[in-house]
């Protein structure tokens, strides 16, 4: 098996440690995009994501949706990574999911909750 | 109108135990106690009014700025930046009190470390429930600070050196929780070095000095060497533990002077000044020199407790309270009557009260893990002294009474029980089982001393020293044996492992090959190659979540260095050594097995149904998972209720469990840690049957992706065992305790109508003995009414203190998710006699 | 400009009386306490809400 490049793990894992991805300014972490991955449907919670990140259950490795034109890569195994807050208003597949847990006392259900400060009012 | 005033008596007869403590305790007792501020998260959430401590960041992240350019070596600087939060955090002495100390700036902040993980700092920038008002405020510093340590903390600079597949895997947060540092988790202390009354902060500040002194002049001899090489970091490591030291010393005397100050300008009532003058007096005292009395030796503890959190975030608490504060009860109560058994009360109930309040900002995985408490603060009662003679003392019986007046749900105990241990003991902690706190859990010290001796190869008398590291697992406090870092992320959640079974190790809930590639199930024809995937699986499991600690072991004493835990670890004072190095460590690793015994009952249920009786194909029940058991319910119930299941004494399913535990225990003698040691599994959950519920997929024990797991190590599934407390022992006997794995966590819930009076007592007592002659390693009890629980639930309020235990900690009922309280519910409530 | 050196609530350092302890009487929700925190006796205390003069 031929070892990966540093740059492929992190960009397919959403490692940050390797990509230390600064939070630049308040107005930076605060900015909410009107369709964020995070109330997609199809957006799927790591056990980290309170930290920001997740995965695409419908796009796999090797998609971006955040350049113009986005790539959109259906086939392959491992599941597209990105963060809550990423702008998904180019995403073709994106659903807009209804939230059944608003408060966040419950455990984490990666079907059903985005519970961050800044989607505490989405 | 108020309701009419109930008698204790007629309290405890309603088993509302909290209301009963509350009237029993003294004034003093009572005030702290109602003056806690509860800092477990609620599910995911840290609960409303708490805040993220944003003054310590700021400390940290402006000395770290001051010394950028500074000529000092890593491990120095550290020392510096601790040192600087010691001497600059705000302190407070709270109303009553008698011993002081905390970690935040006031009573209601939870502490922030950004110097441990980009991601945790992402996850304080993202909290909902805690970022003090005005917000922008708060987030400009958050914002400031989190920027700062991106790409340098700790996490952050381990990263890249760990093998990058597996570190991919471990942060998918699929198969295990925790991260590989050794400024994160468990850490043990070298108890018999610095708990013993023989060498405090200036000893050992002497001791330094000393070593550098003879180092500077050996390093200038005429000559070249490795070893005069290995000098310079030496003397490096020895000024960062000094400088360490020092501030504690500081931090001490900054408490004693403030006690004066309000002594002599603001107090007025006499009595509370003597108290404050005594306080002042203790804290000039210790750490700097050895304790001479029980406020002291509390004291000292409490202090080398938050220096040691002071500088890494601390999951756990090992400790042996009675065993090494015992000596200061005797002489002071029992001895010199200095001091009243009531005082002494007084002094162990305010020592629970004072751990149960520090709190440190955690992950989101470890508040859902750990729900309704700040850590495993498992401290060790009872057990034998390094001769084999039975250790429990006063305090064992002082810390016992004053847990049921204080009941706090964290920190909480486990008995070694010994076959010597008095009557007068023992009745002591069923009282607290009775009275509904969850715990002492019950450790068979005869049968976890051979275990250590077998695992670790630990020498009787060193063994004999053990404390829980954290919920569960055995490791001696003494020089070579004690474990300064368990970390957390080779805790590993065990279900996933016949979950990718079925799908070739392929991750369906985070998308992500984790497991191994294993052939088809569906084209399996016998069980035989059912199991040597589970194997094979297993094994892959458990290495990915080993090599990443294995590594950040290695890794550690260069770049995650721990000057203060070294400071008081006499291995690290001799050699110079950073604590965690893995060179001057005997090794107690082990892996903590969550999610365990879904393995077994799913493996029988698969043997049962599809290879015997042949009522359905792997291709069919491969198909069933993957469709989450949706369109299957008539094979998902024959699944749940015509499969043998664990817990029933059934030869059928208990011969699979033991075959699952015979490999992993093969595998673990495989596995070493850098010290050269193995990796024993350890069979238990904290909250992590809840946490996980949504993260493994459908199980073919009948579960589907959602439903909670079994509430862990080797207990049953919740009303999965049907044939009484009796068969649940038998089962679990068939394991064997010294050699099967390192622990195994069995929860039982016993009737509180049952446990009443005298006889109740002497039920127990029998069931205890059955316990201990079929050698079983642990036992623990929720002993609350469903009645209770259910009012609780309805009216939470009104139960604010009802406690239960949840696998390896209690907590208060209310400060659990709904979904933890449901499935404490669900667990069968045995009948004894 | 008041100093906290001029505050009633400020304690000086023996050993270095430029520097002290700013001391405060708190109560929150649950608790009563005394706090402290070094300042130094120069610093500004214009904007300090629980200055006292001395």
């Amino acid at each position: 098996m031929a070892r990966r490049s540093r740059d492929e793990y992190a960009k397919a894992s959403g490692v940050f440690g390797l990509q230390p991805g600064k939070t630049s300014s308040v107005e930076d972490m605060e900015k909410v995009p009107e369709r964020p991955c995070g109330l997609c449907k199809h957006f799927l919670e790591s056990a980290w994501s309170s930290d920001g990140r997740g995965s695409c259950k419908v796009l796999k490795e090797g998609s971006d949706i955040t350049c113009d034109p986005p790539v959109f890569v259906r086939e392959g195994k491992n599941g597209y990574m990105m963060r809550i807050l990423t702008d998904a208003s180019r995403c073709t597949y994106y659903e807009r999911n209804e939230f059944i847990d608003k408060d966040g006392y419950e455990c984490s259900d990666p079907a059903f909750r985005r519970f961050i400060r800044q989607l505490r009012d989405k | 109108m108020g309701e009419p005033a109930i008698s204790i008596v007629e309290h405890e007869k309603r088993q509302e135990w909290w209301w009963a403590a509350e009237k029993k305790r003294s004034s003093r007792l009572d005030y702290l106690r109602k003056a806690i501020w509860k800092k477990g998260a609620i599910g995911g959430l840290y609960p409303q009014g708490l805040y993220v401590d944003l003054e310590r960041p700021v400390l940290q992240t402006e000395k770290a700025r001051e010394l950028e350019s500074s000529p000092d070596p890593y491990v120095i600087k550290f020392a510096k930046i601790l040192a600087h939060v010691l001497d600059n955090k705000t302190i407070f002495i709270t109303d009553h009190s008698q011993l002081v100390g905390y970690l935040g700036s006031l009573p209601n902040t939870i502490t922030w470390d950004p110097t441990l993980a980009a991601v945790l700092n992402h996850e304080v920038v993202n909290d909902p429930t805690c970022i003090q008002e005005p917000l922008e405020e708060s987030l400009k510093i958050i914002s400031e600070v989190a920027d700062y340590w991106a790409g340098k903390s700790d996490l952050d600079k381990i990263m890249p050196y760990l093998d990058l597949d597996d570190a991919m895997k471990v942060l998918s947060g699929a198969i295990g929780w925790g991260v590989p540092l050794s400024r994160g988790g468990y850490s043990g202390k070298d108890y018999e070095y610095i708990m013993t009354g023989v060498h405090a902060f200036e000893d050992i500040i002497e001791e330094l000095d000393r070593r550098i002194d003879e180092a500077d002049e050996k390093a200038h001899e005429p000559g070249a060497s490795k070893e005069i090489s290995d000098l310079y970091d030496k003397m490096n490591m020895w000024e960062a533990m000094k400088i360490a030291l020092e501030a504690g010393i500081r931090y001490a005397k900054r408490y004693a002077r403030l006690a004066r100050i309000i002594a002599e300008n603001y107090e007025t009532d006499d009595e509370r000044k003597e108290e404050l003058l005594q306080i002042a007096e203790v804290c000039e005292h210790v750490p700097a020199k050895p304790p001479r009395t029980l406020q002291e030796s509390l004291q000292y503890d409490l202090f080398i407790q938050l220096f040691s959190r002071n500088e890494a975030i601390e999951g756990a608490w090992p400790a042996r309270p009675d065993y090494y504060h015992g000596p200061y009860y005797e002489k002071q109560v029992n001895v010199d009557k200095t001091l009243t058994k009531e005082e002494a009360l007084d002094l162990a109930g305010e020592f629970l009260i004072r751990a149960a309040e520090v709190s440190q900002y955690k992950v989101k995985w470890a508040r859902e893990g750990l729900q309704g408490i700040e850590g495993t603060w498992v401290w060790t009662l009872g057990g034998v002294k390094k001769d084999g003679s039975d250790a429990c003392n006063g305090m064992t019986i002082a810390l016992l009474q004053a847990s049921r007046l204080v009941r706090v749900a964290n920190p909480t105990f486990a008995f070694r029980w010994h076959p010597k241990v008095s009557d007068e003991v023992m009745r002591e902690v069923f009282e607290c089982i009775r009275q509904g706190l969850g715990y002492p859990s019950i450790r068979n010290d005869p049968v976890l001393i051979a275990n250590a001796m077998n695992w670790h190869g630990h020498p009787i008398e060193e063994a004999r020293t053990w404390a829980h590291q954290a919920c569960m697992s055995p490791a001696p406090c003494t020089k070579h044996g004690f474990q300064p870092m368990r970390m957390a992320n080779a805790t590993v959640n065990c279900a996933k492992i016949i979950e990718y079974v079925f799908s070739s190790g392929f991750d369906n809930v985070v998308n992500m090959q984790i497991g191994a590639e294993t052939p088809d199930a569906a084209t399996f024809t016998e069980y035989n190659q059912v199991f040597d995937a589970w194997v094979t699986q297993m094994k892959t499991v458990f290495s990915i979540l080993v090599r990443p600690v294995n590594r950040a072991r290695i890794l550690a004493p260069k770049m995650t260095p721990r000057p203060f835990l070294s400071a008081i670890s006499e291995r690290s004072i001799e050699s110079g050594l950073d604590v965690c190095d893995p060179s001057i460590s005997r090794g107690n690793a082990w892996i903590t097995a969550f999610t365990w015994v879904e393995n077994a009952d799913s493996l029988a249920a698969i043997k049962k149904l599809v290879f015997d009786e042949k009522k359905y194909t792997m291709a069919e029940l491969k198909e069933a998972l993957a469709n989450d058991w949706q369109g299957y319910e008539e094979m998902r119930l024959d699944f749940v209720k015509n499969a043998p299941k664990w817990g029933n004494d059934d030869d059928y399913v208990d011969t699979i469990m033991l075959d699952c535990l015979h490999e992993a225990a093969k595998f673990s003698r495989e596995l070493k840690c850098p010290s050269g040691n193995s990796w024993p599994i350890l069979p238990e959950n904290v909250s992590g049957n809840i946490h996980y519920a949504n993260i493994v997929g459908a199980l073919p024990n009948g579960r589907r992706l959602g439903d909670a797991l079994y509430d862990g190590g080797i207990s049953p599934g919740p009303g999965l065992d049907k044939k009484g407390p009796t068969a649940v022992l038998k089962s679990c006997s068939k394991i064997d305790h010294i050699s099967d794995g390192r622990a195994f966590l069995l929860n039982q819930r016993l009737s509180p109508t049952q446990l009443a009076g005298e006889k109740g007592y002497q039920l127990w007592k029998t069931y205890m003995k059955t316990w201990a002659d079929l050698g079983l390693d642990h036992v623990q009890f929720n002993c609350v009414s469903d009645e209770i629980l259910r009012n609780a639930q309805k009216d939470p309020e009104k139960y604010q203190e009802v406690i239960v235990r949840v696998a390896g900690y209690s907590a208060h009922f209310v400060d659990i998710s709904r979904k933890t309280q449901d499935n404490i519910i669900q667990r069968t409530v045995q009948g004894l006699g | 400009m008041p100093k906290c050196e001029e505050c009633k609530n400020f304690f000086p350092w023996e050993d270095n009386p430029r520097k002290g302890d700013c001391v405060e009487r708190a109560v929150d929700p649950r608790q009563a306490y005394y706090k402290a925190k070094p300042v130094n006796a120069d610093q500004d205390s214009a904007d300090c809400s629980s200055f006292q003069k001395k």
